[in-house]
């Protein structure tokens, strides 16, 4: 079941040395959530990446698509707040085609009830 | 535990029975979750728009409540953690539509197609992919709409019924004339025409001159349908002309008659009929027997049969 988490780490732009501080939050219900803690790079609201690489604190890769930043406060430490549309966790990718598996592990709503429903008692009824 | 292989993918689906309690209360809760293996890596993008998206719509076939992701993760060829071993892939994503986790009783009474409906489902499995894949996108078109909900009733009728028409066309299209005989006589047409003018007017109709009607076609699928539930036959007549009717005074603006539904119950009422109609043709495509059909009908309609519903001599709900 995939549940609401938070987590502390870095991202970065792909290719920059500029790392920055990062919260990120995700959220069945309402997404992906990014705060940056001082990221000169991402001050511009409304301003879009393909893609941001990032890592946990204990170094978990992280490869967030479609990435757009939606608030931004200017301080002596700035914080931008962003929306990803897909969150990644485990490797970095430049594009979600570039992620290949072979093995998968997928669940959805129905699945269980499917795979367990019971056609006599329903036939009794 | 049921396993299954389609295109050399094999399938394994695991339900996990957790049970915790005290003394005074036990609690059971059960998981379920599909692993795929695939002989050669594939992409993220070609394990959801060729492996999750099919699963997840037998899914919404089979059990008539809308679906969506719950966890998907799979392990990176080559994505190495710090101590040695590859990560495990986890994809964060808000999965549409946002389905609620819902109770177990919102599943009574309304599953056509449940896992052990068929003996084999290894069998059930393959031929599912195998219709999915000749329905090309036009599946998104039934499956979307369906796993729909909030879909307005009239969105819903006209959706089903672009899908009815394609669905027929792509599976059991029977065009009046031969193809060569179509070309030659169009050609032939638009020899005799004036001018460039005229041809540019005409040549376009005329290429879509050889096919069936959406009346016929419709009337081909409840006909198909109504072997697995008789009182189809019934109701051929005035579930045709209901939709087909109301459909064209829709789109082309038809003069309305009896024949043309005006509230959001006839549009709902005629969707539901479609539905029901293309359930029972896509139950036969899976390889299942006429009372095999019409047992899973019965049992998925337990509560909401539209079938005794239709009028017979008119648009259902006619204001």
């Amino acid at each position: 079941m995939s549940e609401p988490f938070e987590e502390d780490g870095y991202v970065w732009e792909p290719g920059s040395d500029e790392r920055a501080v990062a919260h990120l939050r995700f959220d069945p219900d309402h997404g992906t959530d990014l705060t940056l803690i001082n990221a000169p790079w991402a001050l511009e609201v409304g301003k879009p990446w393909d893609v941001l690489y990032g890592e946990s604190l204990w170094g978990q890769p992280w490869s967030l698509f479609d990435v757009r930043c939606r608030s931004s406060q200017r301080a002596a430490n700035s914080r931008s707040g962003c929306e990803a549309e897909t969150f990644v966790t485990g490797v970095h990718a430049d594009k979600e085609a570039d992620i290949a598996f072979t093995d998968l592990a997928f669940g959805c709503y129905g699945m269980r009830e499917w795979l367990t429903q019971d056609v006599e008692t329903a036939k009794a009824r | 535990m049921c396993q299954a292989s389609a295109e050399g993918v094999e399938l394994l689906f695991h339900v996990n029975a957790i049970k915790s309690g005290d003394w005074y209360r036990q609690h059971f809760e059960a998981t379920a979750v599909l692993q795929l293996k695939s002989p050669t890596p594939l992409s993220l993008t070609q394990w959801l728009e060729r492996w999750v998206t099919p699963i997840q719509d037998l899914m919404v076939f089979g059990m008539r409540q809308p679906s969506s992701t719950i966890s998907l993760s799979g392990i990176h060829a080559g994505a190495v953690g710090p101590n040695g071993l590859p990560f495990d892939v986890k994809v964060h994503a808000l999965w549409h539509p946002r389905v609620p986790d819902l109770l177990w009783a919102v599943y009574q009474g309304r599953a056509i197609l449940p896992a052990n409906a068929v003996d084999d489902i290894g069998e059930l499995i393959a031929q599912w992919f195998a219709l999915h894949r000749k329905l090309g996108n036009a599946a998104q078109l039934f499956f979307g709409t369906i796993n729909d909900r909030d879909l307005p009733a009239l969105n819903r009728m006209l959706n089903l019924l672009a899908f009815a028409e394609t669905y027929h066309r792509r599976r059991f299209d029977e065009p009046p004339l031969a193809e060569a005989e179509h070309d030659a006589l169009s050609k032939q047409m638009l020899a005799g025409l004036p001018s460039q003018r005229e041809c540019d007017v005409y040549a376009g109709r005329l290429l879509h001159a050889n096919a069936q009607s959406q009346r016929q076609r419709v009337r081909w699928l409840i006909t198909r349908a109504a072997s697995a539930d008789s009182r189809l036959e019934e109701v051929k007549r005035a579930l045709v002309d209901s939709l087909t009717e109301t459909r064209n005074h829709l789109t082309h603006f038809d003069a309305p008659n009896e024949w043309v539904a005006n509230t959001s119950y006839g549009y709902a009422l005629l969707a539901a009929a479609l539905e029901f109609v293309l359930e029972a043709n896509i139950l036969l495509d899976l390889g299942l027997t006429e009372e095999q059909v019409q047992h899973g009908l019965t049992q998925g309609h337990g509560w909401d049969d539209p079938i005794p519903q239709l009028p017979a001599n008119g648009a259902p709900g006619r204001a």
